[in-house]
């Protein structure tokens, strides 16, 4: 049996379906990669032809589990800890530190957290500023999988890359063999869940926060499904609040409610409510 | 009228537009109300009024310009007059703006000078070219823009003027315009510029624009006495020039100059990467994957982290590898990234024991990666390895040991494939009958027919799957006892390998499938029914249209594509409507394989659709039809906003070797800008398209022969060439400029003496002249 192919109109297919699924837009130019993928799960599963595959997902696969199998096997989860961290610095510095000052509390979203090098990091400098105790983590992403790893708290060697803050990766992170481990206090901390980003009900459900960094998610989605998610967020926000995304991402492009403020010397966008 | 109507209007703003559709229904009576519309306040009105007067054509070309000259009452209204015209579809409207470049009024004469060139009027390229001259900044300035939006290397002379007189306002339009005029006497006079410390950075990237090989030593020259801002900008412009070159067909001649003129300080190139910007790093990546060598390497490989500039550097440490098997070698020692990034260009035997140590690899994409690359490199000792591969734990790695076992094929795999078979991993067993099914050994029907008792379900399935690939006498006999098996996805096999068994016994067991409770079965039954051909089948499976299975159903449809009788088609065409859009495009698909016209209506309906697959199997359903109306759309399709359509019917356009094909992309080519894909089919090698190409140069203006010159050069192929040598004897001037340009950017055998007898001997005064200049270069 050769590797199944997918032709053009295949591939307008399958990335109708992905699409639908988790929000993950494929261009032209990511045809190969998702040949591979889709080829891989397919003959898994012992078919030979995507196309039957694809009748396989849509019209016999109970409770979508073949579909999330494969949801799964297509996100990209890079991340690593300090990512983009002066935008965290900032946010601590010059939003949370305030708030919990004037509220006593606040609570951050980390909406696509891969396998939690981000709301890890927020946790770290928190616990920096004394405030870990007052402002409540929630990190999320569709992936279950990158949700238990990210429970475990245990992250390989390139979680750590050049240019991160060499002594308080040093506090929080205890160096092993195979890459590093969260310490208890850090990792208990943040709260983790799987959510759909396109889940209307799953995002209401978790109430309201001050700041929700979603970053490095939006680059995979087309800009009609950006800005649903970004409604979505928006309504998640409490009055005031701040969206934070990737330095890659700029949002000014929508025109939506959000307004885009400078604080330090990263940028947020601020719920206009 | 064609005003988009998208924005929201007042009902006040919607009843003056609906006076302006009126207006223009009185035809010139009406111009004289138009043109007071066009100082309406509403935005959307004003659009309205503008497309109106464009679309009176000569009827309103008079009064709009004496509007223009005489009364200009405010900004908006002269904005409105200046698109009007020159949008305006009168055969008179040219001409008449052309006068009005001489009214002794700066500001007409610059408002005439913008309209010209937004007509992209050829024509007046004399008198725009003597208006750079205008005593008025602003006059000269549009005339240059103007130029430049006309494109080609019309009043060369004036734009190199311009460069002499070093005036700030007209000097930087005036190089950007020189910059991409494509002449050969455009590079010395940029050149010149790099001494002035004003215009020095300009003159940089505007030489990188040309994407002349001439332009590089002066580049390389500023690199001795200036520090690494400079050599970004330099990258800056050499990816420039590269891409430019790389369009033009003659990228292999600008690198053997980059790497003699920026072979010497590649190291200063490798060095600037750290401290540089994404757009720098992006450019000095381009610049170091064409002339560096397995010392860049490393730095390049940091570049890999960065999503922005992951395809930059791979395809950089790519050429770098193609170009010297020691930095296939080297890449491969560097990390993951750098292997993953490096192998899929691996074709080196002397790379084939690094690349086999890489089948223990931590990461698993290397190991498949690796897999693939023993396959190219056609390594039949690695195929002990593969097998044990077979095991690896990622499926990706086991699948590609599995395709890289298939293709190389050696003596023994049959021995070993029988002995995976008996492997403790069940994955292990999958993929051994996988390679069975693939290959067909006659020696493997005991231990396949024994395999189907496998208690893993899965290899069962495929050990049955497998049978239809084994020439044994005994696996029709099988197959019809598993037939009829208590286990449905075994049941379902049988039905899959029955398809690749011939005769009567199969065809049957295929119908007996048809009735089978389960829908697996049912849909591979339908399935092999079709595959095979079978006429007499055609009424059941016309009947599982009404299966309750939706996957069943599809099956049935697509299994009728390949049975041509009158009840098959009717039943396609009655389900091409269906509400489901699965069906429905399966219905397309199967109509689309038929033969004959009375599959067209559907088709070219599908390409309507808003659904961009149904539009791709509109096209593909097109591939090969010889009606001429067939062709026209798939021209309109590679004209499609969404990329993978237009790529389709690119492709479409690209694999048919007729004329009409081959001049329905001349035609999309010229119609297109730099960027379309298109000009990538038309380079593509062909002696149809040659042919359109070689007509169409007899007769294109200034602007259009480099595009098919360079289409020609970027064949890199001895006809095309020999196209472009007959060019330079052609009456069209046009032609033998271009052509003579691209010949020697080429660097051909034999250019030079051409060029050099084009140069004297010419009729053309223009052609001698850039002949003279090109081989004094
Ligand atoms: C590149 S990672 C970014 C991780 C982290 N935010 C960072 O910046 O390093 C993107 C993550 O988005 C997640 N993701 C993609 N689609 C999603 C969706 N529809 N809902 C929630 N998460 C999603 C992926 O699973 C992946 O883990």
């Amino acid at each position: 049996m050769g590797e199944p192919a997918l032709t053009p109109p295949l591939f307008a297919i399958f990335s109708d379906l992905i699409e639908k699924a988790c929000g993950v837009h494929y261009d032209a130019g990511d045809r190969p990669i998702l040949e591979s993928k889709l080829s891989t799960h397919a003959t898994e599963l012992g078919f030979d032809s995507l196309l039957d595959y694809y009748y396989r997902l849509r019209y016999d696969d109970p409770g979508a589990v073949e579909l999330h199998k494969l949801v799964e096997a297509i996100l990209v989860h890079e991340t690593y800890f300090f990512r983009e961290y002066r935008q965290l610095v900032q946010l601590c510095d010059h939003y949370l530190t305030d708030l919990v000052r004037t509220r006593g509390r606040a609570r951050v979203w980390s909406a696509a957290c891969s396998t939690g090098e981000e709301p890890f990091t927020l946790a770290m400098l928190l616990e920096e500023r004394g405030l870990l105790d007052h402002v409540e983590i929630v990190a999320s992403d569709v992936s279950s999988d990158t949700i238990v790893r990210a429970k475990a708290g245990l992250h390989g060697k390139r979680a750590l890359r050049d240019g991160h803050p060499p002594e308080v990766a040093s506090r929080y992170l205890d160096a092993g063999a195979a890459g590093y481990a969260v310490v208890p206090r850090i990792r208990d901390a943040v709260k983790f869940a799987t959510i759909n980003l396109l889940d209307d009900a799953s995002v209401r459900k978790l109430g309201r926060f001050d700041a929700i960094l979603c970053r490095n998610v939006l680059i995979y989605f087309h800009d009609a499904q950006i800005l649903k998610v970004l409604e979505r967020l928006a309504r998640s926000l409490e009055p005031g609040g701040l969206i934070a995304v990737g330095v890659s991402e700029s949002l000014l492009r929508f025109g939506t409610s959000l307004v885009c403020e400078e604080r330090g010397n990263a940028f947020f966008y601020r719920s206009g409510a | 009228m064609t005003v988009s109507r998208t924005f929201t209007l007042t009902t006040a703003e919607q009843a003056r537009v609906e006076h302006i559709d009126q207006l223009v229904a009185l035809g010139p009576s009406g111009v004289d109300e138009l043109i007071s519309t066009m100082s309406d306040p509403s935005w959307t009105v004003r659009r309205a009024s503008v497309a109106a007067l464009a679309s009176l054509g000569d009827d309103s070309v008079g009064p709009l310009c004496t509007w223009l000259s005489d009364q200009r009452t405010e900004e908006h209204s002269i904005a409105a007059a200046v698109d009007a015209l020159a949008a305006s579809i009168g055969k008179s409207t040219t001409v008449a703006v052309m006068a009005m470049l001489a009214d002794p009024r700066p500001a007409i004469a610059a408002d005439a000078a913008q309209i010209l060139g937004r007509r992209r009027a050829t024509e007046a390229c004399a008198i725009l070219g003597k208006a750079i001259s205008h005593v008025d900044d602003n006059v000269a300035v549009a005339a240059i823009e103007a130029l430049g939006a006309i494109g080609g290397s019309a009043a060369i002379d004036e734009l190199i003027a311009v460069m002499g007189h070093r005036n700030f306002f007209r000097t930087f339009p005036a190089l950007q315009v020189l910059a991409k005029s494509g002449d050969p006497r455009a590079v010395a006079p940029l050149a010149s510029l790099l001494d002035d410390e004003t215009f020095c950075f300009e003159a940089v990237r505007a030489l990188g624009r040309t994407g002349s090989a001439q332009a590089i030593p002066p580049l390389a020259s500023l690199l001795p006495r200036s520090g690494d801002a400079i050599v970004r900008l330099i990258a800056l412009a050499l990816a420039d020039l590269v891409t430019r070159a790389e369009w033009i067909g003659v990228a292999a001649q600008v690198v053997i100059t980059m790497r003699e003129c920026i072979g010497p300080s590649l190291v200063r190139f490798a060095a600037a990467l750290r401290a540089s910007d994404p757009e720098e790093r992006a450019a000095l990546a381009v610049v170091l994957g064409r002339i560096g060598d397995e010392s860049v390497i490393p730095e390049l490989a940091r570049l890999l982290d960065d999503p922005e500039l992951h395809t930059i550097a791979t395809e950089a440490i790519q050429r770098i590898g193609e170009l010297h098997d020691a930095a296939q070698i080297a890449a491969l020692a560097v990390d993951a990234a750098t292997r993953v990034a490096v192998l899929p260009i691996v074709n080196s035997r002397a790379a084939a024991a690094s690349v086999r140590a890489l089948l223990r690899d931590e990461n698993g994409e290397v190991r498949a990666r690796a897999c693939e690359a023993l396959a190219r490199i056609g390594d039949s000792a690695s195929v002990p390895q593969l097998f044990a591969t077979l095991d690896d734990p990622n499926p990706r790695v086991a699948l590609a040991a599995t395709a890289a076992i298939q293709s190389l094929g050696v003596a023994d795999t049959a021995k070993r494939v029988i002995a995976a078979l008996q492997h403790g991993s069940p994955a292990v067993r999958r993929y051994a009958l996988r390679i069975i099914a693939y290959m067909g050994f006659a020696e493997a029907y005991e231990p396949v027919s024994l395999a189907i008792s496998d208690a893993d379900p899965r290899i069962a399935e495929l050990a049955v799957a497998s049978l239809g690939a084994i020439n044994d006498p005994r696996v029709d006999g099988l197959l019809a006892e598993i037939a009829v098996s208590p286990t449905p996805t075994l049941r379902a096999a049988a039905m899959r390998a029955a398809v690749n068994r011939l005769g009567e016994n199969a065809g049957e067991l295929l119908e007996r499938g048809l009735a089978d409770d389960f829908a697996w079965v049912r849909y591979y039954a339908c399935q092999g029914l079709g595959r095979i051909g079978r006429a007499n089948a055609v009424e059941q499976l016309i009947a599982r249209l009404a299966d309750a299975t939706p996957h069943v159903r599809i099956s049935a449809i697509e299994a009728l594509a390949h049975l041509e009788t009158a009840a098959a088609w009717q039943a396609l065409c009655s389900v091409i409507r269906s509400g489901d859009p699965d069906e429905r495009r399966a219905a397309l698909i199967s109509v689309g394989l038929r033969p004959g016209d009375a599959a067209l209506p559907f088709l070219f309906e599908a390409l309507k659709s808003t659904d961009v697959a149904t539009r791709l199997i509109g096209l593909s359903g097109l591939a090969r039809r010889p009606e001429d109306s067939a062709l026209e759309h798939v021209a309109v399709a590679a004209l499609d906003p969404v990329a993978e359509v237009r790529d389709a019917a690119l492709s479409l356009l690209g694999e048919r070797w007729d004329r009409a094909a081959a001049e329905a992309l001349v035609d999309l080519a010229l119609a297109c800008d730099e960027e379309h894909p298109v000009h990538l089919t038309l380079s593509r090698p062909g002696a149809c398209r040659i042919a359109a190409i070689a007509a169409r140069l007899a007769n294109v203006d200034d602007r259009r022969a480099p595009i098919l010159a360079s289409a020609l050069a970027r064949m890199h192929e001895g006809s095309a060439t020999t196209t472009l040598f007959e060019a330079l004897t052609l009456t069209n001037a046009a032609a033998r400029r271009a052509a003579a340009t691209t010949l020697i950017a080429m660097a051909v055998d034999g250019a030079y003496k051409a060029v050099t007898r084009v140069a004297r001997e010419d009729p053309d005064l223009e052609v001698r002249r850039v002949c003279a200049a090109l081989v004094a270069a």
